[in-house]
């Protein structure tokens, strides 16, 4: 094995340890609110590592270029969709989990939807 | 089959695994905002292993594949609550 | 509106790998259907991020080119030791984690700002941003475990705000 397979390797590895976390968070935590903390942080860094090793095991600059750009659209999307679920959790009034924690934003939506 | 090509497909292995626990919240999900956020998870995991099987089988085709499930993934989620949200009408 | 026709059909080239004037044309023409169809948000998008330009900007290139690059630094680094929080979280034995809703209010005015803010909330530790009020001054975050509410907002404000207003006023 080359220098270039070993980096390719570990990149790669780190990447699906994360990623097997946050499949395993999404199992284990008790309701949808926290459920997203694991799949949108988690996920997002499992797979920008797994993309950077494959972009290194190609070393050519075109497909370290679609790399990159596939790195960017994750980091930008992924947050988003990982709160766009969450806010129609909460306009679904999915219940959420009994803590003694604040909840600031209960009972702050009128009737258009509008949010104060 | 070499060392790397050898590693590379455990890799595929713990992915697929991870996978199928995605796909068990995706079934039991108790709303369906969760198993939209589980789709999610299915989506990446699907870019995942098509990267890890571009890097096995050294055809960098795959790579433009990904872009599409990438694309697509994420079309998909924001369609998926954008819909419960409405409630369907 | 050309420059970005042009910069598309550039990039269209790239990726066809193949630099003829045939190439060039239909790169051109894909741009142009693609700006005609989004116009009307493209326009929205350029009038607000004119709205916002400092004056005492100009000129000092370097300056905002070393502060982004800082940016890039600090958000990498706060995204990896998210994914270290989280994973210490997830990995204890029994989960006795204090969830809940906070609401922060906002300095940043530009919508670009707001959503840079927004992401990088819900790529750091422990938190998600989930809505913003409808006149843009509130940001509702959600905590996987909250200690101290007031500290947990002040850190927000202190930490991530201050960066962002530093780009995006």
């Amino acid at each position: 094995m080359t220098l270039t397979e070993w980096i390719c390797f570990g990149l790669c590895l780190i990447g699906v340890i994360f990623m097997l976390l946050s499949s395993f968070g999404l199992l284990r935590l008790p309701d949808i609110y926290t459920r997203g903390h694991a799949a949108g942080k988690a996920g997002t860094l499992g797979i920008i590592g797994l993309l950077f090793g494959v972009g290194i095991y190609y070393g050519d600059i075109l497909t370290i270029a679609k790399m990159f750009a596939l790195i960017i659209f994750f980091l930008v999307t992924s947050p988003v969709s990982a709160s766009i679920v969450e806010r129609s959790a909460f306009v679904t009034e999915v219940k959420m989990t009994p803590s003694s924690g604040p909840n600031d934003l209960k009972g702050r939506y009128d009737e258009q939807g509008e949010l104060q | 089959m070499t060392l790397f090509e050898l590693l590379m497909t455990g890799l595929m292995v713990l992915t697929a695994l991870s996978m199928a626990l995605t796909v068990i919240r995706l079934l039991i999900g108790p709303s369906i905002p969760d198993r939209a956020l589980a789709f999610d998870l299915v989506m990446v995991h699907a870019v995942a292993l098509m990267g890890l099987y571009a890097v096995v089988v050294d055809q960098d085709l795959l790579v433009d594949a990904i872009l599409v499930v990438a694309v697509l993934g994420f079309l998909g989620t924001v369609a998926l609550a954008r819909y419960i949200e409405k409630g369907g009408n | 509106m050309l420059t970005l026709n042009f910069i598309l059909a550039l990039t269209w080239m790239v990726l066809q790998r193949s630099f003829s004037f045939s190439d060039f044309v239909v790169g051109f023409s894909l741009g142009f259907a693609v700006i005609t169809i989004a116009q009307v948000a493209l326009r929205e998008q350029l009038l607000e991020t004119a709205k916002f330009r400092r004056h005492q900007d100009i000129g000092r290139y370097p300056l905002i080119v070393w502060k982004v690059l800082g940016f890039i630094l600090f958000a990498f680094w706060s995204i990896i030791k998210a994914n270290i929080d989280v994973a210490r979280i997830l990995l204890r034995p029994r989960l006795n984690i204090n969830p809940g809703i906070i609401a922060v209010p906002l300095d940043v005015r530009s919508e670009v700002g707001i959503t840079l803010l927004a992401n990088l909330i819900t790529l750091t530790p422990g938190t998600i941003s989930i809505d913003i009020s409808t006149n843009r001054d509130t940001l509702y975050v959600h905590c996987i475990d909250i200690q101290d509410a007031d500290a947990l907002r002040d850190d927000i404000k202190q930490s991530f705000e201050r960066r962002v207003i530093e780009l995006f006023p």
